[in-house]
Formats: structure tokens, sequence, C-alpha cells
């Protein structure tokens, strides 16, 4: 039926985003090396080495990032590759589509014409940085997420001073997340199901603020509900959470190695 | 719109980062202290539906479809700092989980859209809807507004922070190193879509909603009003980094010369400032004499603090920390002014 278009755009969306949690909680519970490491260890790991990416001044060092990013995300037995391909085709085109006209906007000595465009040495040079900074900081993004559970990333960031508060309002939004997905998911089907005939624009955007609209209002409903249990189990406002398991060797280790590539990294790409 | 790492260098995003804090830290103080227990809960509902509603695909005139992020509807419903708090959690679990948006850009991404974005739209929603009745169809008029300008004014911000990279960051050979275009091209670049068909979703988005609410759940538009106590009150620590960084004002005095594109009629005419200019300005050749511009507007508006440094003061550093003093108890002032013209718009009872 025609007219129903952004119904089933929106539909896809939600399942996209229901498909890449589940694909990375899959792959985060499998044992493996990377997965073993401290969590904590892993998102200091992570922040020099994304640091490392974004202060280096010179291409080679940003290469070899990339490249021990990819070995990272490649390496593991079990890793989700189809979502990493995925990942690096969708990095690459956007970056892509902003970078393209750069090459041939950015001011410098011509190295190449096509179409009648001239394209530029430091339009080139702008370009690979951009793709080296934009690819390894997403692959980087993809180990952490798909070796490491979100709750030890919580209980890292709590590791990390974050306050117990914002924790719990990321554990609770993360797990309604799901809850409001599925709900919207029903929504959508529903209305879908419901539409039988080309829609005009008007109704369209009527029909999508009322999707909105429930949506809201079920949220605020399921807090209540949510607030409710908190209060009837006794929470009085102050947040308690687990404590993360002390660091071993073998993770500051980790943490030693990332500094150090990081640090060279810098130190090359000055 | 969500930065993702590699477009803004570490300084911007530490910037960002730290120009973000206080505003976090005031949020959540309010949360904590201010109000019940129950926000815990409503925050992050709010927050989950922030990120679900951000995957809607919102028909637009025209037969286009956008994107809303639920922005504006968040701080009309949750008022503008527990709105920012609960942007800034799905802003973060969409960079920590879902890959979208940088971690080392997520400050700039929760001022950009959390933050400026929150504030905008309280604003522009109050302003518009003023006493109205919580059914009056001024406040759907007032929420479509609030969020096209909301998503306009983010838009804007990102635009700025991508705009001002290739000025400031190049190799040696003059390559960008981060986000490769001027502003005179990323803002006209950023705007356009917004302008059209973002900003369009966010406002036709949170008109909707609304409305929707207006008829079907009308206690929750009541939420805000009624719940939000003041929040301006900055905490001890958010003062105590205001009070660094107000002392750290002088360090610009460290520096010889004037700042780029501050150029005064004096510079102009001083042969060593001229020079000074030229080679900050990459060789480009000055006016020359002084531009007639900088001549005529020069004597037009002299500032009650001239130069930031009064003149009746000895030491320069001190002169411009009591500058700085004026200038943030203007802001407070400002704002208390805003809070008060905010509590005297409360909605009236349907």
């Amino acid at each position: 039926v025609a007219g129903r278009g952004f119904l089933e755009r929106s539909l896809d969306g939600l399942l996209r985003a229901s498909d890449h949690a589940l694909r990375a909680e899959r792959a985060n519970e499998r044992p493996g090396l990377i997965q073993r490491i401290d969590p904590r260890a892993k998102l200091v790991s992570l922040l020099a080495l994304l640091l490392a990416g974004a202060l280096s001044r010179e291409i080679a060092p940003l290469l070899g990032l990339f490249l021990l990013a990819a070995i990272l995300a490649l390496v593991p037995r079990g890793s989700p590759r189809a979502g990493l391909m995925r990942l690096w085709a969708l990095t690459f085109l956007f970056t892509a589509v902003i970078v393209t006209p750069a090459l041939f906007l950015t001011p410098g000595p011509a190295v190449a014409h096509f179409a009648g465009l001239e394209m530029t040495a430091t339009g080139a040079r702008t370009a690979a940085f951009l793709f080296l900074r934009t690819m390894s900081a997403a692959t980087f993004g993809w180990v952490l997420i798909t070796t490491t559970p979100w709750s030890s990333i919580l209980g890292a960031l709590r590791s990390l001073r974050v306050p117990a508060v914002i924790v719990l309002i990321l554990q609770m939004t993360y797990r309604y997340i799901f809850v409001l997905l599925q709900s919207a998911k029903d929504l959508l089907v529903a209305a879908r199901s419901r539409t039988l005939r080309k829609l005009d624009g008007e109704t369209r955007r009527r029909v999508a603020g009322g999707l909105g609209g429930t949506l809201l209002s079920r949220s605020i409903d399921l807090s209540r509900d949510v607030h409710a249990a908190m209060i009837s189990r006794g929470f009085q406002g102050d947040v308690r959470l687990l404590d993360v398991p002390r660091a071993g060797l073998k993770d500051w280790a980790v943490v030693a190695a990332a500094i150090g590539v990081a640090a060279t990294t810098v130190m090359i790409g000055r | 719109m969500h930065i993702p790492d590699g477009y803004l260098s570490p300084s911007t995003c530490a910037a960002l980062y730290a120009a973000s804090a206080p505003f976090w830290a005031v949020a959540v103080r309010k949360m904590r202290s201010v109000l019940s227990t129950r926000f815990v809960p409503l925050v992050s509902l709010f927050a989950a539906f922030s990120f679900v509603i951000m995957m809607f695909n919102v028909p637009l005139p025209g037969g286009t479809t956008g994107h809303a992020a639920g922005v504006a509807i968040a701080a009309i419903v949750l008022g503008p700092w527990l709105g920012m708090l609960a942007i800034t959690i799905a802003l973060t679990i969409q960079a920590l989980f879902f890959g979208d948006g940088g971690i080392l850009a997520l400050g700039a991404n929760s001022f950009n859209i959390a933050i400026a974005g929150s504030l905008v739209a309280w604003a522009v929603y109050r302003l518009i809807s003023g006493g109205s009745a919580i059914s009056s169809r001024r406040r759907v008029l007032a929420a479509g507004i609030a969020g096209y300008a909301a998503m306009n004014v983010a838009a804007f911000l990102t635009a700025v922070q991508f705009g001002i990279q290739p000025a400031l960051f190049q190799d040696a050979l003059g390559s960008p190193l981060y986000a490769p275009y001027p502003l005179t091209i990323a803002v006209p670049a950023m705007m356009i879509g917004h302008l059209t068909i973002a900003g369009l979703a966010e406002g036709l988005v949170t008109a909707a909603i609304l409305a929707w609410l207006q008829k079907s759940e009308p206690s929750i538009l009541g939420m805000e009003s009624r719940s939000a106590a003041p929040g301006w009150q900055l905490t001890r620590r958010a003062w105590g980094w205001m009070a660094i960084l107000l002392l750290l004002t002088p360090l610009g005095l460290l520096t010889a010369g004037s700042a780029w594109g501050s150029w005064s009629a004096d510079d102009f005419r001083d042969p060593a400032a001229r020079q000074e200019i030229e080679a900050g300005s990459l060789g480009a050749d000055l006016p020359a004499g002084v531009p007639a511009g900088i001549e005529r507007f020069s004597s037009l508006w002299t500032a009650p603090v001239s130069d930031y440094a009064p003149g009746f003061m000895r030491s320069e550093a001190f002169g411009y920390i009591l500058s700085a003093m004026f200038g943030i108890g203007l802001i407070i002032a400002s704002t208390m002014l805003l809070r008060r013209f905010a509590g005297s718009a409360e909605p009236a009872a349907d």
C-alpha cells in the first residue's frame, strides 16, 4: 500500500538499533583475550588511543593506529566481522561525502585533474587525515563495544569518578531503550496494519505526532511504575552500585602498552 | 548532526567539555537535591524516549522525511536542566554503545544539542506561550518554533566549531588537520540542511507531540511548571571553576600584540603592528591607511570599561579581573531577570 513509507523506514531504524545491540551483546559475552581485560583498563586505553589519533599531525602514525585498531577488531575469534565491514563502509561513505569537495577546494599545489577540476596536495592530505582519524576512532569504539558488556562499561565509568546518579540513569536508560524500542515497533506495526490507502501529508504528520505522543505518554507512565517499584524497595535517593573487581597486573600492562603506543604515535606525528 | 571523532581538534573538544561541565553540574545538583526521587526514572525514560524518537522518520511538507532529536519536547516537559541531562544521557549511550557521535566529541555534541538546544527551546517556548492556557493553540505554535530554533542553534554552533578548525589547525604544508572547510562554507552547508529539513522535522514533531499531549495527557504539560524549582544556582564547585577561569583571564596579557581580528585604528597606524598583522594574515596585503570602516566606527562607541581594563587601574591584570567580574555580574543579572520573567509566565489553569 502506498503512502506508508515513513512508517516502514522508522521501523527499519528501530530494527537496526535492536540488531546492533543484539550483535554487540552476543559478541561481548564470548570468551576472548580482549573480553577478559578489565573494563577500566579498556576504557582508559581507548581514550589514550583516541587522543593519540586526534593529536597526530602526520599520516604514517595515523595509518599505524588504524592498522592496530583493525587488527584488534578482526583478529579475535568470533569477532562479528560483518558488522565491522558495515561500520567501515558507512564511516567511509559518510567521510567521503564530506571530504570529496575538500580535495579540490583546499588551496595548494595541484597534483591531479578530474573532469576539469584540480585536486590539490593539501586537499589530498586533509582527506587522508580525516579518513584515518574517523576510521580508527570508529574501529576502536567498535572494539570496546563488542568486547565489553554495557554493565562493565558503566562500572568503569563509576570508577572514573562519573557521579553514581548519572551511572544509575545510564543503566536505567539503556534498559528502557529496549522496552521503548519494542513499544515503538508495536505502535508502528499497528499503525501500518491499519493504513489501507495513501495518506496525505497532513494526516501522515498527525499520525507521526500521535505515535510520538503515545510513546512519550507510555514513557512517563513507565517512569511512574519504575519509581513506585524503586520506592517500594527502599530507594531514598542514595545510589549504591556494585564495585568493579580490582584490576590485575595484566590489566595494568594493557594500559601501559596503550599509553606507550599513544605516546609513540604522538611523538612521531608531531 | 552528531559530530564523530576526527572532525574537531582535541583542544576544541576539551574546551567544549569544560564549557558543558558547569551546566551538567547544575543539572545533576538540581536533580539530586532540589527535586524528588521520581526524577531519576523520569530522566532515564526521557533519555530513552529521545533515543528512540531519533530513529523515527518524520514526514515533511514536499514529500521528504527527516529525523527529530526530541530535544525541544524534553525541555518543554522537564524544563531546561533535566531536559539537557536527559539528552546528554541519550547522546552518551549513542556514542559509547552505538558508535553514533564521537567519544572525544561528546562534550561538543552535548554542548550544541543538549545544552544550547534545551535552553533555546525552553526560552523560545516560554517567550511565545507566555501565560496562555495549557490547551491553547499558541502553545502548539510555540513548541513548533522552539523545536525549529533549538535544532538550528545547535546546527549553527556545530558549523562554527567545524568552520574554525582549518584556520586554527594546519600541518606544515597548510593542510587542514581536522574539519576542512572554513566558516564561509561550513555555516551555509550545515544551515541549508537544518533550516529546511532537520529544523522542520524537530519543529513538526515537537508541535505534533504537544498537540497530542494537550488532548490526551494535559497533566504532563503542567509538570515542568509545578516541579521546576529554580535551577540557576551554580554549585560551589562550578563557582570555584568560574573563579579560576576569572583569575586566568589576565593570561591573555602575557602574549604580545593584539589578537587576530581585534585590531584598533592605532594598530593600522603603527608600522610594527602592521607587520605583525601581515605576518598573522599569511602575508595578505593590508590597506595603505586605516580602513574607513574602522576609522568611522572606532569613535562611535566607547565601552563603559574601555579595552576591558579601566584606565585608572595601575595593574592591567587587576583591571582584566575587574572587567571579567563586571561581565559575569552582567550575565548573572540578565539571568536573574530572565528567571523572574520566566517565573511570571506560569501557565494559566486550563
